[in-house]
């Protein structure tokens, strides 16, 4: 089967999506996404999605999911390069997305996570992006 | 009222979850092609997942046709989805939720409601559910008509082939379908070197019964052949004595002057003379084929003139050599005890005072055929075949018939590779024997 790869860079772990999403291909992306963050003890993970053309409820919650959990295991979860027609499709879903914090670009992104664990290290609790 | 203006422009069929990915990129596709804005295609093409996702999650099989209707003046994509399940029982509760559930499941066709311009439901218990879904094409869309239809048909055909997904599952439906080939023609195939089997091994049963039978019939044969020739080998011998006894005692008779006796010792010499003949007969029989006997150079006319000379050949009756003779080089023997039975027979059963015995030979090819031909009564043609079996007569009264001359030319034409035969219509036969024209 099909498997999405996963960069490790630093105290990050970097996904870039580049195919188009099946039901299984994300539930494995998603879980392995989280061993990933145990085993490597990450502290962010950057999801690229700038190459999908389709965020429907299912993906929708996938991305959530792995944002909830990747936040219980104590990292932080960015996803960048939506698509502008997925950011609208998923505004007239009502699909928000919650806990998932989201950048324009892959720099943005990683100075958004940079900024986030920064904050969690001297305990500062505010949130940066409107998702929250 | 809504109708169609292009049925049926591509179809997917929904079974898998790489189906639903297949079916949102026709609808993404499509309504690129229908001069859509990128949005409005990413709604609907979300929303074919939403309904299609459902489809596969809740019934495991589908299909979603798209097409092009017309309604108001206004074209429209229209996607019609379709399952054969069991239905879905509270729809107007569905389509009523405004709130995301938890963990968001449950709202797929609220959802595809939301991003398309009209959205049919309809479903029956037991029966499966239909959807239909439109999306309004902008005005000012590019041209639509029939060749672009059949032009975008074309498109989705060939990018079919082209996509690795679509490509693999023709590939694995083609794969399946020969496998399946496969295994009937293996079977046929087993099925067939079954019956080669048991048919070889009825074949080599039999072959070797044959073989069983034809040894015991040649080990048989050559028994007889032995057991005919020590028999009549040994009978000559007691019956020559009985010859020289009976001559002693016919002259002591004779002496006597007992003429009663003198008669019956006449009998006796012919019943011995008959019973000698037909030993004779028996060992020459027995003999033929089984001796090596030398080939020498044969002038068949000499061979005819000493063996006319030699029998009793009754006034009255003419033996004429009518063609020419060849000169053979073969076993003299062989030739001199066949023409001598033929004539003796022609002589011997021959019924009138006045008769011709014609001998000719004629060449054909690698045989030369020899004829005897009487003036005689004939021979019936319900005897043609019998005659020439063992101890065969026709005339079981004549006492100096032993019926095994013809045979004896039987076996020794055979042995030659040759045949015998008679022809005979009312009076007179012929009797014609092949032998091989081996000149010398």
């Amino acid at each position: 089967m099909d498997r999405i790869p996963i960069l490790k860079m630093g105290h990050f772990l970097l996904v870039t999506i580049q195919v188009d999403l099946y039901d299984r291909l994300a539930l494995s992306l998603e879980n392995d996404l989280i061993n990933m963050v145990s085993q490597v003890d990450a502290k962010g993970v950057l999801i690229d999605i700038s190459a999908v053309s389709i965020v429907d409820s299912f993906m929708g919650r996938i991305l959530g999911n792995i944002a909830s959990m990747t936040k219980i295991m104590d990292a932080e979860t960015v996803v960048v390069g939506m698509q502008p027609a997925v950011a609208i499709t998923l505004v007239e879903l009502g699909l928000t997305l919650s806990g998932v914090h989201t950048a324009l670009n892959v720099e943005k992104g990683m100075e958004l996570l940079q900024k986030r664990i920064g904050k969690d290290q001297t305990g500062e609790e505010e949130d940066y992006d409107s998702n929250d | 009222m809504h109708k169609y203006a292009y049925q049926n422009i591509v179809k997917v069929g929904i079974a898998n979850e790489l189906d639903i990915v297949l079916a949102y990129k026709r609808a993404r596709q499509l309504t690129q092609l229908t001069g859509m804005p990128v949005p409005t295609q990413t709604k609907f093409a979300t929303a074919v997942s939403e309904i299609c996702r459902n489809v596969l999650e809740h019934v495991g099989e589908g299909s979603i046709v798209f097409s092009i209707i017309e309604q108001d003046k206004h074209l429209y994509v229209e996607a019609l989805i379709i399952d054969y399940g069991r239905g879905i029982p509270n729809i107007e509760e569905i389509l009523k939720i405004n709130i995301q559930p938890l963990g968001g499941k449950g709202w797929g066709i609220a959802n595809a409601k939301k991003l398309v311009d009209q959205f049919f439901i309809e479903s029956k218990l037991n029966n499966g559910t239909k959807v239909k879904l439109l999306k309004k094409i902008p005005a000012n869309h590019p041209p639509i008509n029939k060749p672009i239809i059949e032009g975008w048909n074309e498109y989705f055909n060939n990018e079919s082939r082209i996509s690795p997904y679509e490509e693999i599952k023709q590939q694995n439906i083609q794969l399946l379908e020969v496998m399946e080939a496969l295994r009937i023609k293996q079977m046929q195939t087993e099925h067939q070197m079954d019956e080669i089997k048991s048919l070889h091994n009825n074949v080599s049963a039999l072959l070797k019964e044959r073989e069983e039978a034809n040894g015991m019939l040649q080990k048989m044969n050559k028994e007889l052949e032995e057991f005919a020739y020590t028999v009549s080998h040994d009978l000559k011998a007691p019956l020559r004595n009985i010859q020289g006894i009976a001559k002693l005692i016919n002259k002591a008779v004779k002496a006597s002057g007992n003429e009663q006796a003198n008669m019956h010792f006449e009998m006796l010499n012919e019943q011995v003379k008959r019973m000698d003949s037909l030993i004779t007969g028996i060992l020459s029989y027995s003999k033929s084929g089984r001796q090596y006997i030398e080939q020498t150079t044969v002038d068949v006319k000499n061979l005819l003139l000493e063996i006319i000379a030699s029998v009793a050949l009754p006034a009255g009756l003419e033996v004429q050599i009518l063609s020419e003779m060849p000169v053979l080089h073969t076993e003299e023997i062989y030739l001199r005890q066949i023409f001598t039975n033929l004539i003796e027979n022609a002589i011997k059963y021959h019924d009138t005072q006045q008769g011709i015995i014609a001998i000719s030979a004629i060449e054909k090819e690698k045989f030369i055929e020899f004829a005897v031909k009487d003036d005689g009564p004939g021979i019936p043609e319900e005897y043609h075949e019998k005659i020439f079996q063992m101890y065969y007569s026709l005339h079981t009264s004549s006492n100096d018939s032993t019926g095994l001359g013809l045979s004896i030319i039987k076996k020794i034409t055979s042995e030659k590779g040759g045949k015998v035969w008679v022809e005979s219509q009312g009076r007179g036969a012929t009797f014609i024997f092949t032998w091989p024209a081996e000149t010398a």
